[in-house]
């Protein structure tokens, strides 16, 4: 009676108004979804980006002679055969450095949103099932944190706690946390209304145990679609912020920092600029490309 | 009309309410006594200076005590005055007010211009070389973050076009074509994230309007192509697009105080980033306040322009 079926809900946007895409659950089909996961090219094309990129991250001290703090002779110097993207103001070795900003970046997006997709399904989870006050108060709330611009809400907070790692994976989890928590609300809401939900009650099966075993496994689906999403926004927040000067701290790379500190030397020194710019359009592409395939691959109308 | 309007206010209330709980509280979530952040490490807690900056601030009184004389005060725009400057933060936001508005609303004019087209060609010619092209220059779109593709545009224009005002002052009171002209390229940049999310919602609402019977009746009866896909297409693929606008409005709202930072305009994000720069708490207070409670209008007016545009609505409403 567990995992029956696929169940792709679109969550209710901010305003309440929905897209005209249709809300199916096929009950006859009697596969789960995640033997069904079909491949397709942006899948394919994005997963393999996001391993190269995640590779490359986790491998930096083995791929590069240099380190990211290391200060060379030549500031400055254009991209050579020993400085493959050249060198900054103070001499260090740019390459390395976006090697080691992908393991702040992508540490603290991955993170951040496996933080928002654990406190979100469950507060979602919760409301979806209880219904009635804890869904009317747990809903007020998420409407408010929704009511902030997530980047405006993710400076203020971060200026105010402090700019690390830690803290940054704190806020943007936070600020994350209510989409998941609409994602798994919907999706429960019809879920809970299927005849094996009804028969677990029935057998006398005790609420956790429902929610663990037969509402969560039916709702995953429309939840990890969401998560890769979110990543991409987490990267671009982080770079955002790291551009900003409230990401991780310098003398420790980012990629959003880098940039900032390329723009006193622009004119002289243009690589500077573009080499992060556009390790953070891979690692994005990467990611929304796994998305949109991994949505085409768990929908059952596609 | 008046009474979907009133309801529509009425729920925005409670969370106006807790959007100014937060930006309040924002500020005692720095760790240790804000005084000594403020007076510098020199001064003792307990002496009579740091009492007498504790009493100016109102930081003696209890909690919901100091909400509230805050609240009260920002109801009738005194945001209290800057800890920086020492001037009324009010003023301040009223000046930097215009630029930030003026940006946002030009950017989503461009965002619409871009994106509404874009759209329609990506559906119409679905699966061929114009869909590819228009969803594939989207995809960057959505993953370049707006502050590289400014550094990136005045990096290119320096070098092409030295002629190009690319950074200046903004003056949008004595210069307003000046101005305006400026503000062109930041808008520019700043659109482009909203022009791609408004594309894709075109796109999906079209591909669904067009595969509609009235579409081909239309065709039948001898309507011109184009007259078919504007007057009985995109008419009807239009809600979902205007919640595309609403979203990104608010968006647009919030990227603004980045592309501010990159072209060094003087908006109400660069207030902001200023105030965090030099710990002046009240001015971030309120500028979070004043942005987010923009935002929420935004999202007001949005809802009451499907009330306008969805006739269904009304009926139910």
């Amino acid at each position: 009676m567990a995992d029956v079926h696929p169940t792709v809900i679109d969550a209710p946007d901010q305003s309440g108004v929905r897209l005209n895409r249709p809300t199916i659950a096929d009950e006859s089909d009697l596969v789960s979804w995640r033997f069904r996961l079909r491949l397709n090219l942006p899948l394919l094309i994005g997963a393999a980006i996001v391993l190269l990129s995640v590779g490359l991250a986790l491998t930096a001290p083995w791929l590069t002679s240099h380190d990211p703090l290391e200060i060379a002779d030549a500031s400055l110097s254009p991209p050579s055969s020993q400085y493959l993207l050249g060198t900054d103001q103070l001499g260090r070795d740019v390459l390395t450095r976006i090697l080691y900003a992908a393991r702040s970046s992508l540490a603290a997006a991955c993170l951040s949103a496996a933080l928002a997709f654990v406190s979100g399904t469950l507060i979602g989870l919760l409301a979806g099932y209880s219904s009635g006050l804890l869904d009317a108060c747990l809903m007020r709330v998420l409407d408010i944190l929704q009511a902030f611009p997530a980047l405006l809400l993710a400076i203020a907070l971060v200026a105010a706690i402090g700019p690390n790692l830690p803290n940054l994976v704190f806020t943007m989890g936070l600020l994350f946390m209510p989409r998941f928590a609409r994602v798994a609300r919907a999706s429960t809401l019809s879920v809970r209304e299927r005849d094996y939900i009804t028969a677990s009650i029935g057998l006398g099966v005790s609420r956790a145990r429902i929610l663990w075993r037969h509402v969560l496994p039916n709702i995953g689906a429309p939840l990890i679609v969401e998560a890769s999403l979110t990543v991409t926004i987490a990267i671009l927040t982080e770079a955002s912020l790291s551009f900003l000067g409230l990401g991780v701290q310098p003398p420790d790379p980012t990629w959003g920092g880098m940039i900032a500190e390329s723009t006193s030397v622009m004119a002289l020194a243009p690589w500077l600029a573009l080499s992060p710019g556009f390790a953070i359009v891979f690692v994005v592409v990467g990611f929304t490309l796994m998305g949109d395939g991994l949505r085409d691959a768990l929908d059952p109308r596609s | 009309m008046l009474r979907y309007a009133a309801g529509r206010i009425v729920l925005t209330v409670p969370v106006l309410f807790g959007v100014s709980l937060m930006s309040f509280a924002i500020i005692h979530l720095i760790p240790g006594d804000i005084v000594s952040v403020l007076a510098g490490p020199t001064v003792a807690l307990d002496s009579e200076a740091a009492q007498n900056i504790r009493h100016a601030l109102h930081l003696d009184q209890p909690l919901p005590v100091q909400y509230g004389i805050w609240l009260i005060g920002a109801l009738h725009g005194d945001f209290g005055n800057s800890l920086v400057m020492g001037l009324p933060v009010g003023p301040q936001i009223a000046s930097h007010l215009p630029v930030t508005l003026v940006l946002t609303a030009l950017s989503l004019i461009l965002a619409i211009m871009i994106g509404l087209p874009g759209g329609v060609v990506a559906a119409t010619t679905r699966g061929r070389w114009p869909d590819l092209a228009v969803r594939g220059v989207a995809l960057l779109g959505l993953s370049t973050p707006p502050f590289f593709v400014g550094v990136a545009a005045v990096l290119l224009l320096s070098i092409y076009l030295p002629s190009f005002k690319t950074l200046g002052a903004v003056d949008l009171h004595r210069d307003p074509l000046g101005g305006l002209q400026t503000l062109l390229l930041p808008a520019f940049v700043l659109s482009l994230a909203s022009a791609t999310t408004i594309m894709r919602y075109t796109r999906v609402a079209m591909l669904e309007v067009l595969a509609e019977p009235y579409m081909a009746t239309a065709r039948a009866k001898g309507a011109g192509r184009l007259r078919v896909l504007i007057r009985h297409g995109l008419r009807n693929a239009l809600l979902p697009v205007v919640t595309a606008v609403g979203v990104t409005a608010a968006h647009l709202i919030a990227g603004a105080v980045v592309v501010e930072q990159v072209f060094g305009l003087p908006g109400i994000g660069q207030l902001m980033l200023n105030a965090i720069y030099h710990r002046d708490y009240t001015q971030v207070q309120a500028t979070v306040l004043v942005i987010t409670t923009l935002v929420v209008l935004i999202n007001i007016m949005v809802d009451l322009s499907y009330y306008l545009l969805d006739p269904r609505i009304q009926q139910h409403g």
